[in-house]
């Protein structure tokens, strides 16, 4: 091994502690406070990309070590039918429902995401690129793509609304009188995908399933749906 | 362990295969966690056979969202120009979703809590 080589390998592993580092930190202030801003991704970002920039690190050197947690990610997206399977027999009684609330909660979160943009003054493709942010990074950006939206900034909004919903949804669910961990959960991975449903992993075991089978319609609905309803829309917006 | 790393990777490619052969944008993570969730139904697989990989993927889910997230540094600019457009109806639209969805499916399933 070159020493240019050991210094790439080292700098790998240098990030991929340093990413450990934060997250088990993060997830043991979690224990101790009761707060939702201490948020493994938030902290992540919020401590890592100001570091990256001032030290010129470009996002590739840093992935380098990211790429072996990053790999976990689809894996972690297929175990989600296991907490779905727990719940075989709640899903069983309640499909109807179930299906309806999460096609409710597709229509919601496009036309709102539109309309708000519209409302504040967006131009074609920001208002195209927010359609998909409520759903999964890898829908996301494949129905951003195919309706005629900026990708890179639905995956920016995708975040942004997985971390939105993850900080506020429990507090703001509990507000608004939503005790019952199936409601809870759906309303989680409807507005906050995965992101939403595992900061609702620490609920409970019901909350999770109801998040992850939430998360898994409306990416599905949102991918049918989203290119008929969106070019009407923004047709008549703009 | 090995046994469950291979299902959740064989539904994972599986997965991914199908989604090729689809002209829809779905991720084959989506799909193979759909074929997983068959298989656990349909008991052709056993629960206790994923559950060694399956449970900690899903405890420390947030960790792998972190290498993704600062991926956000390459659109720094995107979001200096737009940022409070973006930012705003972003934020309002996923409150929304939360209390629509929560107020609407509580009230359906009959289980209020208050």
């Amino acid at each position: 091994m070159t020493a240019r080589e050991a210094a790439v390998v080292t700098e790998s592993l240098l990030y991929l502690v340093l990413t450990l580092a934060i997250y088990a930190l993060v997830r043991k202030a979690q224990a101790r406070f009761k707060t939702p801003l201490l948020n493994p991704v938030l902290i992540g970002i919020a401590v890592l990309v100001p570091l990256l920039v001032a030290l010129k690190v470009p996002y590739q050197s840093y992935m380098q070590g990211g790429r072996f947690i990053n790999f976990f990610l689809e894996p972690a997206v297929v175990a989600l039918a296991y907490p779905l399977y727990q719940q075989l027999d709640l899903i069983r009684a309640q499909w109807k429902a179930l299906l309806s609330t999460c096609l409710l909660g597709v229509l919601v979160a496009m036309t709102s995401g539109l309309v708000i943009a519209w409302l504040l003054g967006a131009d074609r493709p920001v208002l195209l690129s927010m359609a998909a942010k409520s759903v999964t990074t890898p829908i996301a950006m494949g129905v951003s793509e195919r309706i005629g939206g900026i990708a890179s900034l639905t995956a920016v909004l995708v975040l942004f609304a997985g971390v939105t919903g993850a900080i506020l949804g429990p507090w703001l669910l509990t507000l608004c009188k939503v005790k019952s961990p199936q409601a809870r959960g759906l309303a989680m991975g409807c507005a906050a995908h995965a992101i939403g449903t595992a900061r609702i992993v620490e609920e409970s075991a019901e909350a999770a399933a109801f998040s992850s089978l939430a998360l898994s319609l409306c990416g599905i609905i949102t991918a049918f749906v989203a290119p008929l309803v969106v070019p009407l829309l923004t047709e008549w917006m703009l | 362990m090995l046994r469950a790393v291979f299902i959740i990777v064989a539904c994972l490619w599986a997965g991914k295969g199908l989604v090729a052969l689809l002209p829809v944008p779905i991720p084959g993570s989506i799909i193979g966690m759909l074929l997983l969730f068959l298989l656990l139904s349909s008991k052709l697989v056993k629960a206790d056979w994923v559950m060694p990989f399956s449970a900690p993927l899903i405890r420390h889910m947030t960790l792998l969202f972190i290498p993704a997230g600062v991926g956000l540094m390459n659109y720094l600019d995107v979001i200096k120009a737009h940022g409070l457009v973006l930012v705003g109806a972003c934020f309002f639209s996923t409150l929304l979703v939360l209390i629509t969805i929560g107020r609407w499916h509580d009230r359906q399933g009959g289980r209020r809590g208050d």
